[in-house]
């Protein structure tokens, strides 16, 4: 007989670190458990909250300007729980703001320096103040080969929206997640979109990220399962035509087929 | 400003002439950019100016206070929907100037674009400011709701003579006022539904440092065809029994509004109102009901999550429900379809849906949005093309039956367009 799995996701900062559909990576999460008769239940950590003991999957998305100062102060106050539970691999899913939060530092327009709480080896800069541009649109990536065994994958690629004026540079402690096709990524330099460390992903794909990459929402979940039950699990296939026709839908609109 | 808006009008003339969008923005654009303190002369006649902002509602109150004293035998001018930002504003003063650059209007009642308004009022001085709500909006053409929300306090802060007139149910909103001295007046609406709206989170307090005057909307009932009848009650007056044609709790609000406005403005008893809410038609859009081939189609437009939560929330309770969804993510729609998640398609799951079609450039995120619902997709079409998906839905429509259309913006005007080449439906501009 099958043993019933359970995986639990820590929700953080919901009410402040929810800017744009960020609910969607974790619905997506949550069904994508449910369908495959996982039990799951999502717990939310807000300001002043405690971190669990134990969890399974970290998800935190992107919040505005001043929520984000606020949000950065508590979580200054949980770095030292969280860098633990990190370095023992737990799953994390890092959005935008949050993937921001979870580097080295961050140097804001008018050049003060915000430290981070450097779980992650990346920096990041806004541009200087008087520079409008932001990176925004649409971004098509393809996968970082050298870490993930995209064959066996059931796409290659990921899709999504971004939208931040932060210029994000990678360590060497980290890897990126995947290679810009379309779009900007971590900054209009490198070409590298988000990071990977441990089990945690860094992105700057915000809102509905995890529904229309199911192959990262199934990775993140089998990440977990592994930790949790300490072995290789084959879980089953989901049925994915809708996803896989929204994700392709923008590779045909840029050329990525 | 002879010449200018001479100029100005020849062109808007022209353009109308030859169907150019309407000839709605353009003659502005112009003035807009080469002489914008030309428009604040012209403007000073108006014996009144009444600036509408905020996220949602703000064309259908528009309409609705210009319809009440447009039948009181006022002179109003506006501007004509989706025309609300500086140019759009600054063309239909144009408009509104005979061959001597005098306005003809006695009122003027336009809508405002939220970045717009700090700047507009520089060149308009306004007597009343009326703001709809907060909501979040299309982030990659607005930015965050507490930026929105200081371009208005910008605005209003430069508007010392104003009478401010804000939705109190919504706190981001109410807010506005505080520490001000200009005369407020509050409205919202008292019905336990509105907590089905989607307000944004508390950012601001209503710190209130005098009294507030208030207007409400109590005994609310929504009929079979969405529309609904309230009682107003506002500052020593009483309307009962007003019926209102356009869907849903989310469109009292701007019931409330234009009514608090117009009778600071003009008279009305009773009767009267009710017969002018009786004969008030939505803008298209908004609640319309058209008529195709014996087939009814009411359009439901959706621009946020906001909006798109509340006519789900209406239309769940509706039984074979049939279903148009079209999602497109051109600018005016925001690029960005993140807020598919945001909204609160979940609604759905438990509706009694005879069948859904999804359509536009984003259907099959739309159409994924519904998987994750759990709404059952078995009932749902894809179409991208709104043209086919249309003559799709109206094939399976049977005579006497209603098909509920969610459009996004540019979705709406295919949506108008394919209607329109089926049967007759008037000008958006007009």
């Amino acid at each position: 007989m099958r043993r019933k799995l359970e995986i639990t996701i820590t929700h953080l900062y919901p009410d402040h670190m929810n800017i744009y559909g960020d609910l969607g990576n974790v619905i997506a999460l949550y069904k994508r458990c449910e369908w495959r008769g996982i039990s799951v239940k999502v717990e939310k950590v807000g300001l002043k909250g405690r971190l669990p003991k134990e969890t399974d999957i970290y998800f935190m998305g992107g919040g505005q300007d001043e929520d984000q100062i606020t949000v950065f102060r508590d979580l200054l106050s949980k770095k030292d729980d969280l860098t633990e539970q990190i370095e023992k691999d737990v799953s994390f899913l890092a959005i935008c703001g949050a993937f921001q939060l979870l580097g080295k530092y961050f140097l804001t327009g008018e050049g003060k320096v915000i430290e981070g709480i450097g779980t992650l080896d990346i920096e990041t800069r806004a541009p200087d103040t008087k520079v409008k541009s932001r990176c925004i649109g649409n971004v098509v990536a393809s996968l970082n080969s050298e870490i993930f065994i995209t064959e066996r994958m059931q796409l290659d690629t990921i899709v999504g929206f971004e939208n931040h004026s932060g210029q994000t540079f990678l360590g060497k402690d980290v890897q990126p997640l995947a290679f810009i096709l379309k779009g900007f990524g971590n900054n209009m330099k490198d070409k590298t979109e988000g990071c990977v460390y441990r089990n945690v992903i860094g992105t700057y794909l915000h809102g509905s990220f995890l529904p229309k990459n199911p192959h990262i929402a199934d990775l993140i979940i089998l990440n977990a399962l592994e930790r949790k039950y300490e072995g290789k699990f084959n879980f089953d296939e989901l049925d994915d035509k809708e996803e896989v026709l929204a994700h392709k839908d923008l590779l045909q609109r840029f050329n990525v087929l | 400003m002879f010449i200018i808006s001479n100029l100005a009008k020849i062109v808007i003339v022209l353009l109308r002439f030859f169907r150019l969008g309407g000839g709605t923005s353009l003659p502005g654009l112009l003035i807009e950019k080469y002489f914008p303190s030309l428009i604040s002369k012209s403007a000073r006649k108006y014996k009144e100016i009444v600036l509408i902002t905020g996220t949602n509602g703000k064309t259908t109150t528009q309409q609705l206070l210009k319809h009440l004293l447009t039948t009181k035998g006022i002179k109003v001018v506006s501007n004509v929907s989706g025309a609300n930002l500086f140019r759009g504003i600054v063309s239909a003063i144009l408009m509104d100037c005979n061959l001597f650059g005098k306005v003809r209007s006695d009122i003027a009642v336009f809508e405002v674009e939220e970045a717009t308004i700090p700047n507009l009022v520089k060149y308009l001085v306004p007597n009343y400011i009326i703001v709809t709500n907060l909501f979040r909006d299309q982030l990659d053409a607005y930015g965050e709701v507490v930026k929105t929300r200081s371009y208005i306090q910008e605005a209003i802060n430069r508007s010392r003579e104003a009478v401010l007139i804000l939705n109190s149910d919504d706190e981001n909103v109410s807010s506005l006022s505080t520490g001000l001295r200009n005369k407020t007046i509050f409205f919202s609406i008292q019905d336990k539904r509105k907590k089905d709206i989607f307000f944004e989170r508390k950012y601001f307090k209503f710190t209130g440092d005098k009294p507030r005057d208030n207007a409400f909307a109590e005994k609310i009932k929504i009929n079979e065809d969405l529309s609904s009848v309230f009682d107003y009650v506002g500052l020593n007056k009483i309307f009962k029994n007003i019926e209102f044609s356009p869907p849903g709790i989310q469109n009292i609000y701007s019931a409330i509004a234009a009514i608090t406005t117009a009778t600071q403005l003009t008279n009305f008893n009773n009767k009267e109102l009710n017969k002018v809410f009786h004969s008030f038609i939505p803008a298209f859009g908004r609640g319309e009901l058209v008529n195709v081939q014996g087939r009814s189609i009411k359009i439901l437009l959706i621009k946020n999550p906001a909006s798109f939560t509340a006519n789900l929330s209406m239309l769940r309770s509706k039984s074979a429900l049939k279903l148009m969804i079209v999602i497109n993510d051109e600018i005016a729609d925001g690029r960005d379809v993140s807020w598919l998640w945001d909204s609160k398609v979940e609604l759905l799951s438990e509706a009694d849906i005879s069948w859904i079609t999804v359509s536009g450039k984003r259907a099959n995120d739309m159409l994924l949005r519904l998987k994750y619902a759990e709404v059952a997709l078995l009932s749902a079409d894809v179409e991208s093309n709104i043209a086919e998906a249309l003559s799709m839905s109206l094939a399976r429509l049977k005579e006497g039956e209603t098909l509920y259309i969610l459009p996004t913006y540019t979705a709406m005007l295919g949506v108008r367009k394919a209607i329109g080449n089926i049967t007759k439906i008037r000008e958006f501009w007009k």
